[in-house]
């Protein structure tokens, strides 16, 4: 017969052991990003919250709404809104038109994010990412939900709910 | 029987309407069976361009269109709304609920019946994002989506950014004068 506090310190061992092996695993998850360039600077989604890259569409401006949000575009029956990350996130004040439209968030609010380059596949850990550092400014921070650095150079990871939310 | 709807080939009131068939031919039949039974679902609207962009507005609320240069300005610009410059050839005299307002535009296109399918709802995080609130969503024209007016909602007088011209010569007399010089636009 086991004394009866055994019981309970065999029990927040196990459960200890559990969560130890659960962050364990959390680190060494294999996150899938699509990468894009912003202006200088490299940027991604996880690959789970990307639909799909199209090339240029027509836009269509409404009136009355945000710079940041360039307008909508038709694709395959679907009226997609369309956001400008760069003035989202203040790397410029005017409003562009985007090479490539990320589609974003799969399910009933897709929206469709400006980018200048052909987005891109990159694997990391989950380890490797970092909380957001202090180079970019407040405005871009708020949309970040950390920092990786690849061969290619640094890169900043957004909360897709938070840019859609803006 | 080639070609013929398959309800002809049963009993009641499917072979009447067979009987009718045999008279006017199959294709009459079906538009008559259509328009008695679902009118279709269409709405009236006018597409015009204002700054090279196309939008849409519901017919029935379009009074004139009147050439520029006469004693009106325009009362609302939507490009200017968006940061652009329109030429304003034209004006649109529209019926906003218990007011006028007077649109400018670049050019009128045409008036069409569009069938509901083609026009869309605004995204909700558009919706969301609108201040004003009178756009009423989007209209397919062959490949180019236009952007349908809430005419209802348009800026009266006192109205977002929309530049309001300082003398506006608001009531009746002055609207009369304005129909006698407009070109009437034939729709109601």
């Amino acid at each position: 017969m086991a004394a009866p506090g055994t019981n309970q310190a065999l029990v927040e061992r196990a459960e200890r052991l559990r969560a130890e092996q659960r962050a364990t695993q959390r680190r060494s998850e294999l996150l899938t990003l699509v990468t894009f360039r912003l202006g200088g600077d490299i940027y991604a989604l996880p690959a789970d919250q990307v639909r799909g890259v199209i090339t240029k569409q027509p836009i269509v401006p409404i009136p009355s709404t945000p710079p940041h949000l360039l307008g909508v575009t038709h694709f395959r029956g679907e009226i997609l809104p369309v956001f400008d990350l760069k003035v989202l996130l203040e790397l410029t004040q005017s409003p562009g038109d985007p090479e490539y439209l990320i589609i974003a968030r799969p399910g009933a609010d897709s929206a469709a994010l400006g980018c200048d380059s052909c987005p891109d596949i990159v694997q990391l850990l989950a380890d490797e990412i970092k909380a957001p550092g202090s180079t970019l400014g407040p405005q871009a921070a708020r949309y970040l939900r950390g920092t990786a650095v690849v061969r290619e150079g640094a890169i900043s990871l957004l909360d897709v709910d938070k840019v859609l939310q803006c | 029987m080639l070609g013929r709807p398959q309800y002809s080939q049963s009993e009641g009131a499917a072979s009447h309407r067979a009987q009718a068939e045999d008279k006017a031919g199959p294709d009459l039949i079906e538009l008559a069976e259509t328009a008695d039974d679902q009118p279709p679902e269409t709405l009236q609207v006018v597409f015009f361009r204002a700054g090279g962009m196309l939008f849409a507005i519901p017919a029935e609320s379009v009074e004139q269109v009147q050439r520029t240069g006469g004693m009106r300005s325009p009362s609302v610009r939507l490009v200017a709304d968006m940061g652009g410059r329109a030429r304003d050839q034209l004006i649109l005299v529209v019926r906003a609920g218990a007011s006028r307002v007077w649109l400018g535009v670049d050019e009128v296109l045409e008036i069409a019946a569009l069938p509901l399918e083609a026009i869309y709802a605004l995204p909700r995080l558009v919706a969301d994002r609108q201040r004003g609130g009178y756009v009423m969503g989007l209209a397919i024209r062959g490949d180019e989506l236009a952007v349908l007016l809430d005419a209802n909602a348009l800026p009266g007088s006192p109205g977002l950014r929309a530049q309001t011209p300082a003398a506006q010569p608001a009531e009746p007399e002055a609207t009369r004068r304005e129909e006698a010089a407009g070109i009437t636009f034939g729709v109601r």
